[in-house]
């Protein structure tokens, strides 16, 4: 419409232009005509260019138009959503919640059947633990984790049946995630970053038990205590990912840690882990790690410390990256401690513990595994000097849902202590499931 | 370590003028390539098979994000392994709300919002902000194009009417596809299909394709026997032929309820080089449209059932 009225325009101004012209030259030579057609000439060309312009800017407009279109159904689409928000959240309370953590509920329940008719902890169904994680910022480089934990505990399950349910804040810290020159802190009780598996709460564990070796080094569930926590992305000429972290933290806090010495403790224990992670192939990638853990003399214990090496390999299949995958895994780790027995001789107790996993992906929801452990243990509280378990176990998990997962093992445990040379055989069942919003994981653990 | 630290701080790669920019996906990553020219790198953190929602986030994948100037992603929920990326990555400008941090999500009408009372997983994996796949509408790549390009040029003033005008060639390029892939899918117009996952409004819509219903009983949760037999049943009685299913999703039921409703399964490409030979954002669209009518025109053939075009019609 517009560019056939300036074609219209511009045939008006031409014809315009031909009258003007015999009025002005009284005696036209052919010289002036011949000008006079030049000059013409040039306006209708100069005019052409100025439509094809026009016509240009025309279609620009109607693209523009069109487009904004598109926008402005995306503009009403989100004034709808804030007006929407808005309404539903008049209250004060409404106000409150919207900055809420992120909250997850995971609940851990299990069971087993054991040839060990004398473990009162065996042949019964267990609440293993309920946990909630509370997670959200505080400012906009650090979040502020808590963990809740209630679980399930039995005492002495050789002499009659106790069971408790233990309440207990499983980590509380401040993460700050984002520092200059590639520095994080963490401080509070957190999971410390010895090894592989001890970073991984119960439900995250990739089968039923923690390995013995874990339980035996650093306690029970693992070790958390309370401290401070400073790691940093090293840079390297390779390019290489290489974080090293190094943590302060409570000797007295972990009662359960056959190395640290509990209640008592004058001098926090260090520790630090060096990992090192490189992707190999396609989809295949290689973590390595070593880890040192250092608590001081303290009472009747002198130095003691662990060393831990730990190697993990992940593959998925490239054409098929949500149905097939491999994850290998292993950890070592070997103590040393001198104490002073009741004739005040020093003790030196060296002692060593491994486990190594693979589990195979063999279905989108289906994972199957095998695990081998052995351990000595370092607490000579409990046990004697040459004590020793090994163990092996298989195992099948199952994601019914992204959020509900079934887990059924068989473990073979062969004990060689000094009051008690035997062996056990059972069956394991677990079923996790979380609600609430999508937990954190490690990368290698599985959803 | 000091000496690493020194032999680091002189390396060449730090100091290079192009823009940097990872993508979560290889979609989002051609789309920065045809918005940014020679004047960004760019790195997909995801491989084009892969799901988007399951992303391992390995530790190299900080390595990358370490030294980048943007980060593109697809916002909403889309991607919930980015956050916790982000938080090891230690860079504070590619946190959410830093200036390197892009979201594509920004001014795109978003299909299948749930209102306030339908958030609950008894839905299966819903996305709470509404359906996360809308690269799969040629004319959002518009939309995201833009939004990359006003990136770019917050990082390279310099070249502004350069990352303009690549906007707006994408845009042309995309209408005309857009208008001439329309025009192909004539056949199929109006018709209905099946879908493995919730992944295909956008592309049916602008297709004019119609869902009859999706393999997943409820998204991210895989069917079985019973809603198999059902799902087969309900084509067969509307006449629907063609099961669309992304590489990602199990290739198998798929072609277990094509067999029982005697119809057929069309893999289609979700991402930028989910499938070989889809190398860019264009060539999905081409490949995708391709394929249904290539399934259509077979069905046609050997099927005695009538197609869904058909009969809709």
């Amino acid at each position: 419409m517009r560019s056939a009225l300036a074609l219209g325009t511009a045939l008006a101004v031409c014809c315009i232009g031909f009258e003007a012209i015999p009025a002005e030259a009284e005696e036209p030579s052919a010289a002036t005509l011949m000008e006079n057609v030049k000059r013409l000439a040039e306006r209708v060309e100069e005019m052409e260019r100025s439509r094809t312009e026009d016509q240009r800017r025309i279609r620009e407009l109607e693209e523009q138009l069109e487009t904004d279109h598109y926008a402005d159904e995306a503009d009403e689409a989100s004034v709808v959503e804030a007006e929407a928000t808005a309404s539903e959240s008049g209250t004060a309370i409404g106000q409150g919640n919207l900055l809420n953590p992120a909250i997850t509920a995971f609940l851990d329940m299990g069971g087993s059947w054991s040839s060990d008719k004398d473990n009162k902890a065996r042949n019964r169904f267990t609440l293993r633990e309920a946990e909630v994680d509370f997670r959200a910022a505080v400012t906009p480089r650090a979040d502020g984790v808590l963990v809740i934990a209630i679980g399930e505990e039995i005492e002495d399950p050789f002499d009659g049946v106790e069971i408790d349910f233990k309440f207990e804040l499983e980590e509380g810290y401040l993460d700050v995630h984002t520092l200059p020159w590639d520095f994080a802190l963490r401080a509070g009780k957190f999971r410390s970053a010895f090894g592989r598996n001890n970073l991984l709460h119960t439900h995250d564990l990739p089968q039923v038990t923690r390995p013995l070796a874990v339980q035996a080094f650093l306690g029970p569930e693992g070790l958390a205590t309370v401290g401070a926590s400073l790691s940093w992305l090293v840079p390297n000429p390779w390019d290489r990912y290489v974080e090293l972290a190094a943590q302060v933290v409570n000797a007295d806090g972990g009662s359960e840690s056959p190395i640290l010495i509990g209640a008592g403790a004058r001098n926090p224990a260090v520790l630090s882990h060096l990992k090192l992670f490189q992707d190999v192939g396609d989809t295949g990638s290689l973590e390595l790690g070593t880890s040192f853990l250092y608590s001081r003399a303290s009472g009747d214990f002198d130095d003691s410390y662990v060393l831990g090496a730990d190697a993990t390999y992940m593959w998925r299949d490239p054409q098929k990256p949500d149905f097939r995958s491999l994850l290998l895994q292993g950890e070592f780790f070997w103590s040393r401690s001198d104490f002073l027995d009741q004739f005040e001789d020093i003790i030196r107790d060296d002692n060593w513990g491994v486990y190594v996993f693979g589990q195979y992906q063999f279905a989108q929801n289906w994972y199957a595994g095998i695990r081998y452990d052995y351990t000595d243990f370092p607490n000579l509280e409990v046990r004697h000097q040459t004590d020793s378990d090994w163990a092996i176990s298989s195992y099948v998990t199952w994601y019914l849902f992204e959020a509900l997962r079934l887990r059924l093992e068989y473990q073979h445990l062969d004990r060689d202590h000094v009051d008690r040379n035997d062996t056990e055989d059972a069956i394991l069942l677990g079923l996790t499931f979380y609600i609430g919003a999508h937990p954190p994981h490690p990368y290698w653990v599985n959803r | 370590m000091l000496a690493i630290a020194v032999v680091a701080a002189l390396m060449p790669s730090f100091a290079l003028a192009d823009v940097r920019v990872v993508t979560t996906n290889p979609t989002l990553a051609d789309l920065t390539r045809q918005i940014g020219g020679d004047q960004v790198r760019v790195e997909s953190l995801m491989r084009g098979p892969e799901n988007p929602h399951n992303v391992i986030p390995k530790p190299s994948f900080v390595m990358k994000l370490r030294k980048a100037d943007l980060f593109v992603h697809l916002g909403l929920d889309a991607e919930p392994w980015v956050p916790n990326l982000l938080r090891s990555a230690r860079q504070a400008r590619l946190l959410s709300g830093g200036s390197g941090n892009i979201d594509t999500s920004t001014g795109i009408a978003l299909l299948e919002v749930p209102s306030q009372g339908e958030l609950t997983r008894a839905l299966g994996d819903i996305h709470v902000y509404g359906n996360t796949h809308y690269v799969l509408d040629p004319l959002n790549g518009i939309v995201i194009g833009r939004t990359i390009a006003r990136a770019l040029t917050r990082v390279e003033p310099e070249h502004a009417s350069l990352f303009d005008e690549r906007a707006r060639e994408l845009e042309r390029s995309l209408r005309a596809l857009t208008e001439k892939l329309t025009q192909a899918m004539e056949p199929l117009a109006g018709g209905r299909v099946v879908t493995y996952h919730r992944t295909w409004p956008y592309f049916l819509k602008r297709f004019k394709l119609q869902k009859l219903d999706e393999v997943e009983p409820k998204p991210g949760i895989a069917p079985g026997p019973r809603h198999i037999a059902q799902l087969a049943e309900e084509m067969e009685r509307s006449g629907v032929g063609l099961v669309i299913v992304e590489t990602f999703s199990n290739q198998r039921t798929a072609q277990r309820v094509a067999d029982l409703s005697k119809g057929r399964t069309v893999l289609l490409a979700q991402e930028v080089n989910a499938v070989p030979g889809v190398e860019t954002y264009q060539e999905l669209f081409r490949y995708n449209t391709e394929a249904l009518l290539a399934a259509h025109r077979e069905l046609n053939g050997t099927s005695t059932n009538p197609p869904a075009a058909e009969t809709t019609r």
